[in-house]
């Protein structure tokens, strides 16, 4: 297990607080947050690079604060693939093997399996400074990977690939991480690869840990104003507790003029509000739906009729955005291409959405 | 301080070496550094995580990677020391064949009106200091200012 314990550190101006993670053995925690908090930073500490003014980074239990970064047994991925640029692309591979003189028969096979997979054999022999930032990149991964370690430390290592190569990759590291048991402690921004790739995540903003659990958690259940916006969670409404029943809790939305239905989290949200407390309703986009004309006599909790303002095609799917009656706020709804076909919504229509009970999170204000 | 120590070095060719060293070691270090600075730090970074100690990073990466610069910065100070005119006279003096470097034979010429053979030698200074330059711009596959 790799686990941080309150690690704080200062750069320049800019502070990292009190961050305390865990990473099991076998699993890969995600790392996200906006550029520029501190996200990088962190992985240099674990790696060894800059020393914690406060805190405790274990791994298997002992404390690594104070060994040499070689001791350490943790393989790293920097942002710039930093590619040896005297040696050839093979040379770069083999770094690590010759020195941890680990060129073994399975580290050969395992060598060859990525060099495969990655599709770099072709370029073996050329110098790191007559490849594309893609290809840099794959080499930088497989150098880490031949090295052997079983902890890896990635910083947004396929930010610089085209977006198939990039899906492909995911695979392959998912494959790698089950296969080798690798523990991965990783660093990016693009939510889509993050949820893609991690068992657990961690959300860092400013220097500070806003959140820190398994994916599903932090997909549903964001626990600060700053982590719901970073998801791209863009519903966010003013409310207040006006109803903690046994199974739901009601609350009351004044820029909606109506009360919502929340059945999200069960035990764990009524823990968090209080009667009366004023709180932000949360709801995705996607989690949000325009109901066809035939469901209206349906009772379902929280429909709310109002007017289309706005459809933006995306490409894979469709943003309304919806005018409920009476209210200032907009609420976006995301449709799949498939669904809005079959809904035949036109703007200016009036409609009715359901922003689904169980879907409904709450922040403290 | 022994004083005979020293006096091996005046009105010798070691007097030379020692102005000449002296003279050019500030420049060398500047040049030295200058090169070493141009290899991002991260390159031993990430070294040292695939397992190499940081003596080993220095030799396997950053020395190799920075031995253009580190050539350049000294056949650019040999130049320098070739040049070297005031501290190699004060201290070798200047024994015609024993402690006569090129800008003190060139001295020696003007003084005993010895026009051609100033220009003669001057033409081979010019000559030794335009081809380092090119050549260094060779090396270093730039233009060196300096």
């Amino acid at each position: 297990m790799l686990e941080l314990r309150s690690l704080s550190m200062q750069a320049g101006n800019f502070l990292i607080k009190d961050v305390s993670l865990s990473v099991p053995e076998g699993q890969c925690h995600i790392i996200i947050g906006p550029t520029g908090s501190g996200k990088t930073l962190l992985l240099e500490s674990v790696i060894g690079f800059r020393k914690p003014d406060r805190g405790k980074i274990l791994l298997a239990g002992r404390n690594i604060n104070k060994e040499a970064v070689e001791k350490r047994g943790i393989a790293y991925v920097p942002q710039d693939p930093s590619i040896f640029p005297h040696l050839t692309v093979e040379e770069n591979i083999l770094y690590g093997v010759r020195i941890k003189k680990t060129e073994t028969g399975m580290c050969r096979d395992l060598v060859g399996k990525l060099v495969e997979s990655l599709r770099i054999s072709h370029l073996l022999k050329r110098r790191a400074v007559n490849l594309s930032g893609g290809e840099q990149q794959r080499v930088a991964l497989v150098r880490a990977l031949a090295a052997g370690d079983r902890y890896l430390l990635l910083d947004e290592p396929l930010s610089s690939l085209h977006e198939s190569l990039k899906k492909e990759l995911w695979f392959f590291l998912r494959e790698l991480q089950t296969r080798y048991k690798l523990t991965i402690l990783m660093v990016t921004h693009d939510l889509e690869e993050a949820f893609f790739l991690a068992d657990g995540m961690s959300i860092i903003i400013n220097g500070k840990l806003h959140q820190t659990g398994k994916k599903q958690e932090i997909y549903s259940m964001p626990e600060t104003m700053e982590a719901a916006k970073f998801l791209g969670v863009r519903n966010l409404l003013p409310a207040e507790v006006i109803r903690l029943d046994e199974s739901i809790l009601t609350v009351h939305c004044a820029h909606l003029g109506r009360d919502l239905v929340v059945r999200q989290g069960g035990d764990e949200t009524k823990r968090r509000v209080k009667m009366g407390e004023k709180v932000i309703a949360g709801i995705r986009a996607e989690e949000a739906m325009v109901l066809r004309p035939e469901y209206y006599k349906h009772n379902e909790d929280n429909m709310i009729e109002g007017t289309v303002v706005e459809i933006v095609d995306k490409g894979a799917s469709y943003t309304v955005l919806f005018l409920p009656d009476g209210s200032r706020q907009h609420i976006e709804v995301e449709i799949p291409n498939y669904a809005l076909k079959k809904i035949q919504l036109a703007r200016g229509e009036k409609r009715f959405i359901v922003l689904r009970s169980e879907n409904i999170f709450l922040l403290k204000r | 301080m022994d004083t005979r120590k020293c006096s091996e070095f005046v009105f010798t060719f070691y007097g030379i070496v020692l102005a000449q060293f002296v003279t050019t070691l500030g420049v060398a270090t500047r040049l030295i550094k200058a090169a070493m600075d141009e290899i991002p730090g991260r390159y031993e970074d990430v070294a040292r995580s695939l397992g190499a100690t940081r003596c080993r990073a220095f030799f396997t990466i950053t020395l190799p990677l920075c031995k253009r610069g580190i050539f350049a910065a000294s056949v650019l100070t040999w130049a320098k020391a070739l040049g070297e005119f005031g501290a190699s006279l004060t201290i070798a003096g200047s024994m015609a064949m024993r402690t006569e470097t090129l800008p003190i034979a060139i001295y020696m010429r003007l003084s005993n009106a010895d026009i051609e053979g100033t220009v003669a030698l001057i033409l081979v200074l010019i000559i030794i200091g335009l081809g380092l330059l090119y050549g260094v711009r060779l090396i270093t596959g730039e233009t060196f200012h300096a």
